[in-house]
């Protein structure tokens, strides 16, 4: 039996589906919304190469792009989410200002200042 | 013939998964419902899949062909693994986020510092008492 | 034990992935497994030192857990396709998240015990701290394994297979 109409009619369908689950990372409330949209369609992603390597007949050669896309999409969701959790807590006590911009002008305190001064003198050479 | 038979299943199996997935998706009125549809559709739906792709594959059988199943094999696995483990991410900055949620007694709200906090007790979203 | 163990799986992982069986090829797979075996061998096994006959009558009780789950992972499709199909899905829902405290000791076992609440019908594990789980469930009757008194059906079952409990 020739299955190759009816793996392109999959991929089709599965195409579909992801433009449906597009509207959602369009349309969604919130940031996290989108996310989830991402996510779904990212696992999907690895699915439709899958299927595109079986239409072509060389499946061996898309299956490494396969992993690769798996991983990456696992690791970009978790990345993001970290992203996000990290902005919904309260801000640090100690903001640290002066050590992120050196250059920050007249409300650099003594020990800022005198670190700043040495950090030049550390790296000369003997 | 029987394992075009098997695949054709699973495969249809799977985008009846995946249908339903989507229309969750798009339907379910609050976050936390979608993250019910995305984490457990996608993960069953994308093994039957790769499971109907594994069977097509082994049809013919030879060396390579087995080490591609292998491979296969390795990726539903791994799918197993990570696609909760993102879910479990993504609903945990959304409820660090406090995202709007929907109850069945009250319509969308909000649940942002302290001081809703206990409206939202009443509600009977977040938990009251910690079980012994 | 758990170095060398290490050591196989990451050489049978390489294989796997390689697909080349000759000489070169296996001897930079045992040179960079041995390597990473060497150098991170307590982070896929943890360190505590065990038999190997208990190692494998424990993944014996995991693989006959996981035929257990997938049956789980089936029902809890076809009940959030049901729910999704339906016609007015508002009228069966009412999410709530509930919080219980469960007695598993190890990581392992928290992070196997999180997953499947995620993948059995109606629930999904929101957060982990220490031993309180905070879970989210879409219907009342989907959280009823969890609110009970002692330990749910699910937690029995890992307890079974990581920590030597009664099913």
């Amino acid at each position: 039996m020739n299955l190759e109409p009816f793996f392109i009619a999959m991929a089709v369908a599965i195409l579909f589906l992801m433009l449906c689950n597009l509207y959602r990372v369009v349309a969604g409330p919130t940031v996290i919304d989108r996310m989830l949209g991402m996510n779904v369609i990212g696992t999907k992603t690895t699915v439709l190469i899958v299927l595109v390597g079986i239409i072509n007949g060389r499946v061996d050669l898309f299956i490494d792009i396969t992993l690769a896309y798996a991983l990456l999409n696992f690791i970009t969701t978790i990345a993001a989410a970290r992203f996000y959790q990290r902005l919904a807590q309260p801000a640090p006590p100690e903001p640290r200002e002066s050590l992120m911009a050196p250059s920050a002008g007249p409300e650099v305190t003594e020990a800022d200042a005198h670190a700043t001064v040495s950090d030049p003198v550390r790296e000369e050479p003997p | 013939m029987i394992i075009d038979i098997l695949v054709i299943i699973a495969m249809l199996t799977g985008l009846l998964f995946f249908v339903a997935t989507t229309v969750g998706i798009i339907r379910f009125p609050d976050f936390y419902s979608r993250v019910h549809a995305a984490g457990k559709g996608d993960t069953l739906s994308t093994t039957l899949f790769l499971g109907g792709a594994i069977l097509f594959i082994l049809r013919d059988f030879s060396e390579e062909t087995l080490l591609t199943a292998i491979k296969l094999l390795l990726i539903v696995f791994y799918i197993f693994i990570a696609s909760p483990t993102a879910t479990h991410a993504i609903i945990d900055a959304g409820y660090e986020f406090r995202v709007p949620y929907w109850t069945r007694s009250s319509k969308k709200k909000c649940a942002e510092g302290e001081e809703t906090t206990e409206e939202n007790l009443d509600n009977g979203f977040y938990p009251e008492e910690l079980k012994g | 034990m758990p170095p060398i163990f290490t050591f196989f799986v990451m050489l049978a992982f390489w294989t796997a992935l390689s697909g080349k069986f000759d000489l070169f090829h296996l001897g930079m797979g045992m040179f960079s497994s041995g390597l990473v075996a060497w150098l991170s061998h307590d982070l896929l096994f943890e360190g505590h030192s065990r038999k190997l006959g208990a190692t494998l009558i424990e993944i014996a009780c995991f693989v006959r857990y996981l035929v257990w789950l997938f049956g789980q992972i089936v029902l809890a499709n076809f009940h959030i396709a049901g729910l999704a199909l339906s016609l007015y899905p508002k009228k069966h829902l009412d999410p709530h998240i509930i919080k219980f405290r469960t007695s598993l000791k190890t990581d392992f076992a928290r992070f196997v015990l999180a997953n499947s609440i995620t993948l059995t019908p109606g629930t999904v594990s929101v957060r982990i701290e220490d031993n309180v789980f905070y879970v989210h469930a879409i219907t009342r009757r989907s959280s009823a394994d969890f609110s009970g008194p002692g330990p749910g059906e699910m937690e029995r079952w890992v307890a079974w297979v990581f920590e030597g409990g009664s099913r």
